[in-house]
């Protein structure tokens, strides 16, 4: 390496030092640099972001009312494009106008983008592991083994209190929260919640008006083997069948057996498992 | 090098270790102080002190597996002349010891043992090696390598320290509570499931949560040092190299810490809560966490190894009187091993983990290889025909050589799918992390410490006592893990507190090997204590650096340098450069030194 | 500079002006070779801190992304069970709130004490009103439904056996969200304490207004991905 004084005299430009004030105390020095945003383009960009907001939701409802009203069911990568893009650009309009990337040194750029690369390759590498478990070797698709904490849907809900697994609130008799749910039929639409029974039961609206607004928000959430469903008695029903509570996707991560000790009842109550070996 | 005298001088100030008359004020001093060199100091004891808990934990590990547990069945004649078959348990060691102690409780011999080496691994990593080398010697000598006179936020960096001994408080009421039995790694379920009493679990992990706040004040604060406060003429490739290597380490800090801190909060609600996402039977996934974790903790021995390399590069230079051979590749290196280490964590979860995303992480991890191949070649051929001085500092840095090389090369099988598969949480991975981690890490520490003790704290060691410490260490280190290497390839797992009959030799030599390991601190530790007690004054630059620590006095003054440096010469120009202080019978120094145009 | 202020000195309190607080006293610290080294040093510490939140949020964003890659269903249902006007409502409170953050900015480097102090009282507002909406209208309706995290779950209308994952990582993300939130809004409070009483922020010293300011921005940021994520994308 060549340390010449010239490079020297240009490092010390670089670094803003000033021989005649080294410690900087005159507190005016350099305030010239600072960018002042001009107002009518803040109020521009809040306009725009809340332009942005209303495009996104509304992209959302169309498509809604596109299913409800006609059945379209548009394929899920339409719905996480539009939303994702339209919020990229409100969050590039914050960063760049907002936060002032856009006047400010290119270092804090870098950063912002250097921290936006790691979560990029935090998401990107797990979601490659969980999606490709089964694409290589299909031995690994297996059934999900028993396992954890052993306190899942099969086992009552938990209360505030969370070693009581009985909800007073919700009594299952240890039973599923699901299963309990369709076994006595509480998952009827008969029986619904939201506080809209009054509204059914009010003679002045009418039983189409009641679903339009339980469904309005809820269109692709819907149980087509409810006979009171009403879009069901439509037509619209495109749930060809039902989730089941005691399925999941295959996959690996817990050897089986390793927890075979692991007593697991309705009731999620499980023996601690001894580690010594 | 030379100065500028501007009014900022202090000639009247003293050392930064005198203090206000009087025992109360003194401590009240070093507790408000926004000084880094105090703080750096206060560091190095705690990470000192936790170095010793954890090493102790690391004894009484190696104890246990000094014999397997065996039912020994003894016949006897008994008065009557009835043979009688009487059936003792031997080899429950530290159940033993603790029950001598009247401190065993109803534990058994081997949840005793796992509470040992959970200790020793969540002390080790968290609480000591983490905040090692950066929080220490980074803290001390990063400002006054930059010719700083602090670092940039101060009162952050007071801060970040009552952190550190706040979540430290944690673990310790964790561990006096009775400690874990989750391994270091608080892997799901283990962590969800085990132990009763779980508030035990939640306060060791909400003690690596905080923890982990000290690290990234630490690292951001390092950041904006190199960034904004470098002397007067310290361009980028004017800093020394273990500025490159703090300014690497603190990047992936900022970047990898924050994920552990979402990682172990959700845990901490799985454990409360029983929220889910990493519970199978509600439809999360166990592996999940482990991606979670290692995007932190691999980056994260990045942080342990990549200061200890800056230190490598000082020692080497300095004690062999030699220029750096390839600067700009040591330096680049470090940032390479930084951006390399956020695309490799998949390599600790292969046999957990679909295939696709296994031979992805296995081939990246090869490249980890190649920037670090790229330092140590440099470090042997900054050695090749310099004036080496077999000194403490000089024969850790060749220590350093060879048993990181070790590590690093062990570490290739392990990266490879195939031979992974064989060897995985074997002894094989102990020993392979020990080399790295202790070989490299600790045994680079334990050379800077001797290195800059005397500017630290102005004080000279006792050579020759170093020295047998730095031997009892390197023979004691090899003894423990070389032998675990062997255990791991027969195929001894890991973290098992009992095994077959055939294993008991190599762990018997491991054993022994740990208590010379340990013999050689405790002799460091005498040294210490000696040359803070009775040491002779140490010259402001007894090894001859020309890096700007070497132009303060020993100790250095409160605000570091009596003028404003300005860097006229680079940090390893020993050719043609006379150091600052130089006496001519303290050392030689280049025939050609001052004869350059300056 | 005269030309720029809306206050005369003169109406100040002489104690306010004399105060080594006021942004006319305040100097470098001793480390420092200027003022404006400092504020671009503090500039870049708060940009590197904001990168840690937002690796710290891409822990929930990793968990949403393959648990929604896994359960398609789950994720479905959930989003149905959110209203997007509490959402839309909540973003454009945001939104409101980080242009008058901005505007705080803006304020101090003008010299607008007045004023300064106003946009920082909205902006404390809007964190109000957003906690207001989200506790309100949606956490203590949802939690009164047994619409619950994990194993607190206790809705019986159920359709999908991943639906209380989902709502575990709603009630993480929002709520962690939600505590951002309040500490934008405190930090807000501090900047509002010493801009009343000392005036503390001026043309050359206004770094903590401007630091809070970036911090309520990414609060904002966090949530316009957050919003459609979560009450948008089904």
């Amino acid at each position: 390496m060549d340390y010449t004084e010239h490079t020297k005299a240009e490092n010390v430009a670089q670094l803003g030092w000033d021989p005649e004030d080294p410690h900087g105390i005159n507190p005016h020095h350099g305030e010239h640099h600072h960018f002042i945003a001009d107002w009518r383009m803040q109020v521009g960009v809040l306009a725009i972001l809340l332009f942005f907001t209303f495009l996104t939701v509304a992209f959302f409802r169309v498509e809604v009312w596109a299913e409800v009203a006609f059945g379209i069911h548009l394929p899920g990568w339409v719905n996480i494009a539009g939303a994702m893009s339209i919020a990229t650009i409100k969050g590039i309009l914050v960063a760049a106008f907002f936060m002032q990337l856009k006047y400010d040194k290119v270092l804090n750029t870098f950063v912002l983008l250097f921290c936006l690369l790691c979560v990029g390759l935090f998401l990107g590498f797990s979601m490659i592991d969980l999606g490709s478990r089964h694409l290589v070797n299909p031995m690994a698709a297996g059934e999900i083994s028993t396992g954890g904490t052993g306190v899942g849907l099969n086992s009552a809900p938990a209360d505030e209190d969370f070693s009581v697994r009985m909800s007073p609130k919700v009594n299952t008799q240890g039973m599923g929260i699901i299963y309990e749910a369709r076994l006595t039929g509480t998952d009827n639409k008969d029986h619904h919640y939201w506080g809209l029974e009054k509204f059914r039961n009010d003679p002045n609206h009418s039983e189409a008006e009641f679903w339009e607004i339980h469904y309005g928000d809820h269109a692709t959430h819907r149980d087509p083997m409810d006979e009171h469903d009403y879009f069901t008695q439509l037509g619209f029903g495109h749930h060809a069948e039902e989730s089941d509570a005691n399925k999941s996707r295959g996959r690996t991560g817990m050897t089986p057996g390793i927890f075979s000790d692991v007593a697991v009842d309705d009731h999620g109550a499980h023996d601690s498992h001894d580690d010594g070996h | 090098m030379s100065t500028l005298d501007t009014h900022a001088g202090h000639h009247d100030e003293g050392s930064y270790l005198s203090g206000p008359p009087g025992i109360m004020a003194k401590i009240w001093q070093w507790a408000t102080t926004v000084d880094h060199k105090k703080i750096g100091v206060m560091y190095l004891f705690a990470v000192l002190f936790m170095f010793f808990v954890g090493g102790t934990a690391a004894l009484l590990v190696r104890y246990e597996l000094i014999d397997p547990m065996r039912d020994v069945i003894t016949q006897s004649v008994n008065a009557d002349g009835d043979l009688v078959e009487t059936t003792t348990s031997t080899g429950e060691n530290l159940r033993d010891l603790f029950s001598g102690l009247g401190v065993a409780g109803d534990l058994t011999g081997t949840q005793i043992y796992n509470r040992a080496f959970t200790l020793h691994g969540a002390v080790m990593v968290f609480m000591f090696i983490v905040p090692s080398i950066p929080a220490s010697l980074g803290n001390f000598f990063l400002p006054v390598m930059l010719g700083a006179k602090d670092v940039a936020f101060p009162r952050l960096n007071l801060l970040s320290w009552y952190i550190y001994l706040f979540g430290s408080a944690f673990g310790i009421l964790s561990i006096l509570m009775g400690g874990v039995e989750t391994g270091w790694t608080f892997y799901t379920p283990y962590s969800t499931t085990t132990d009763a009493d779980h508030w035990r679990v939640v306060l060791m992990v909400t003690a690596a949560f905080i923890l982990g706040f000290s690290s990234i004040l630490t690292g951001l604060n390092f950041v904006v040092t190199v960034h904004k406060l470098r002397a007067p003429g310290m361009g980028w490739f004017d800093m020394p190299l273990f500025i490159w290597a703090i300014y690497a380490t603190s990047i992936i800090q900022v970047l990898a810490t924050p994920v552990i801190g979402i990682t172990l909060l959700l845990l901490i609600f799985e454990r409360i809560m029983n929220i889910g996402i990493f519970d199978p039977a509600m439809g999360g996934d166990p592996v999940l966490y482990q991606h979670f974790f290692w995007f932190y903790s691999h980056p994260v021995v990045y942080v342990m190894i990549l200061p200890a390399m800056g230190i490598i590069s000082e020692l080497l230079a300095i004690h062999a009187r030699k220029h750096i051979f390839g600067y700009r590749a040591i330096a680049f290196s470090s940032l390479g091993i930084a951006g390399v280490s956020f695309l490799v964590w998949g390599h600790h979860i292969f046999t957990a983990m679909g295939e696709l995303a296994a031979i992805l992480f296995s081939g990246l991890t090869f490249l980890v290889a190649i920037p670090t191949a790229i330092k140590v070649f440099n470090w042997i051929a900054t050695l090749y025909k310099g004036s080496i001085v077999l000194n403490t500092p000089m024969c850790y840095g060749l220590m350093f050589l060879f048993t990181f090389s070790i590590g690093g090369l062990t570490g290739l099988p392990l990266a490879t799918l195939a031979t992974d598969l064989h060897l995985h949480d074997s002894y094989y991975v102990v020993a392979h992390f020990h080399y790295v981690m202790m070989g490299g890490t600790v045994i680079a520490f334990m050379g800077g410490i001797h290195h800059w003790w005397p500017k630290m704290f102005g004080k000279m060691y006792n050579e020759p006592g170093a020295l047998i410490g730095m031997g009892l260490v390197f023979i004691g280190f090899n003894v423990t893990f070389f032998t675990q290497f062997f255990l791991g390839t027969q195929g001894m797992p890991r973290r098992y507190a009992n095994y077959v009959d055939e294993f008991q030799t190599l762990h018997q030599i491991s054993t022994y090997g740990s208590w010379i390991l340990g013999l050689g601190f405790l002799v460091h530790l005498a040294v210490f204590v000696h040359s803070l007690i009775a040491g002779e004054k140490a010259p402001a630059n007894p090894w001859g650096g020309l890096t700007l620590e070497w132009e303060c006095e020993s100790p250095p003054i409160e605000h570091n340098f009596h003028h404003e440096p300005i860097v006229k010469h680079g940090p390893y120009d020993f050719e043609t450069t006379v150091p600052p202080h130089w006496d001519p019978k303290d050392y030689p120094i280049h025939p050609d030194a001052g004869k350059a145009a300056h | 500079m005269s030309t720029m202020t809306d206050t005369n000195p003169t109406d100040v309190p002489q104690s306010i002006l004399k105060s080594p607080k006021h942004w006319r006293n305040r100097i470098a610290g001793h480390h420092w070779r200027s003022g404006d080294e400092e504020f671009d040093a503090a500039k870049l510490g708060m940009w590197l801190f904001l990168t840690t939140e937002v690796l710290l949020f891409a822990g929930i964003f990793c968990g949403y992304a393959v648990f929604r890659m896994m359960y398609p269903e789950a994720w479905a249902n959930g989003s149905h069970y959110l209203d997007w006007r509490f959402g839309a409502a909540n973003t454009a409170v945001l939104l409101l709130s980080s242009w008058t953050a901005a505007n705080a900015v803006r304020c101090a480097q003008l010299d607008k004490q007045f004023w300064l102090r106003v946009n920082i009282i909205v902006t404390i507002a809007c964190a109000a009103l957003f906690i207001f909406i989200k506790l309100k209208f949606e956490y203590m309706v949802k939690l009164g439904q047994g619409k619950a995290p994990g194993t607190f779950f206790s809705y019986p209308h159920a359709h999908d056996a991943h639906e209380p994952l989902w709502w575990s990582l709603y009630y993480i993300g929002t709520g962690i969200h939600a505590l951002h939130v309040v500490i934008g809004a405190a930090l807000f409070g501090v900047v509002l304490y010493y801009a009343k009483r000392y005036q503390a922020y001026g043309p050359t010293q206004y770094t903590l207004v401007e630091n809070a300011a970036l911090y309520w921005h990414l609060v904002d940021l966090v949530w316009i991905f957050l919003f459609p994520l979560l009450y948008l994308i089904h």
